[in-house]
């Protein structure tokens, strides 16, 4: 490689290094007390009690009020909590597809909203938004799928 | 405490993941930057992030999320917003269509491989969040003002 283009290929290389440690040592300021908290809300009654409260709307979507935990963990905790729990169901194909549609939009809210509040763009309006559609996709779904 | 020590090593794998995608992330943007390889990069995608209310510096940022998870992306995008190149209702709009659809490969597979069937949920979410972008990017382009604004 000539002397000029390997200057810029390592400066380059450098640069983003550097905005990469400090793009990581951002996320991290905010992921590492975010995890913990969560780790301890999944210790507490609150999920128990939101899914409780989920319950009655599941089968607007087709879905087995029993799956209200796993929509609500997902919501709260992340996707591999809610495999976990949707594992040890017996839900159907269908069903299973509604569920992953509605977790697919809003799931690891708690860390996500805090990453978007981190990239300040407005995680007040993209946190409901994404509740929303994912509710409002899950019961279309249910319509549409036979 | 064998919770505890679970949850330290979730959090332990989840950082050496993050800085394993995002430096080398970084990385490639500075070079691709550097050697003006973004512009070919993006250039198939350009009329349809316009058409969706996106600007090239977006673009970046958008693919890596949608490949590789919100966090990811976001982390490009605070990269990039720390240098003043995406901002304001930018910003806003690349959140919301993260928000709604990323790590489409991980996310889909996470069920796929519980019997759900993964080529309806990932045509369904993309469908989803291209309308409701699309929306939020008229409605917020509705005036001259904001207009200006998007564009800034």
């Amino acid at each position: 490689m000539e002397p000029v283009l390997r200057r810029r290929f390592i400066d380059s290389s450098g640069l983003g290094f550097k905005r990469g440690v400090n793009v990581f040592l951002q996320l991290s300021a905010i992921m590492i007390p975010v995890y913990i908290a969560t780790a301890i809300l999944k210790l507490t009654p609150v999920l128990d009690y939101v899914s409780g409260l989920f319950e009655p709307l599941m089968k607007y979507a087709g879905l087995p009020g029993s799956s209200a935990i796993a929509l609500v963990t997902g919501t709260f905790v992340n996707l591999y909590a809610a495999a976990a729990i949707v594992a040890g169901l017996d839900m159907t194909a269908r069903q299973l597809t509604i569920l992953a549609l509605i977790l697919g939009f809003s799931h690891s809210q708690i860390m996500e909203t805090a990453i978007v509040g981190k990239m300040k763009a407005r995680p007040y309006i993209v946190m409901p938004l994404r509740v929303l559609f994912g509710l409002f996709s899950g019961f279309a779904l249910h319509l549409i799928l036979p | 405490m064998n919770y505890a020590i679970d949850t330290f090593w979730g959090l332990i794998s989840l950082l050496v993941k993050m800085f394993c995608i995002v430096v080398p992330l970084m990385v490639l943007l500075e070079i691709f930057r550097e050697f003006d390889l973004i512009d070919k990069i993006t250039r198939p995608l350009k009329v349809p992030a316009r058409i969706m209310g996106f600007y090239e510096e977006s673009i970046y940022p958008l693919l890596a999320g949608i490949i590789f998870g919100l966090s990811y992306g976001g982390g490009v995008l605070i990269g990039e917003s720390d240098s003043g190149r995406i901002k304001g209702n930018q910003k806003f709009l690349v959140a919301l269509y993260l928000g709604l659809c990323h790590a489409v490969f991980e996310d889909t597979l996470i069920f796929a491989s519980l019997g759900a069937n993964g080529t309806i949920v990932l045509t369904a979410r993309l469908i989803v969040a291209n309308v409701v972008v699309g929306a939020v990017s008229l409605f917020l382009r509705r005036d001259k003002n904001n207009r200006k604004e998007i564009r800034a």
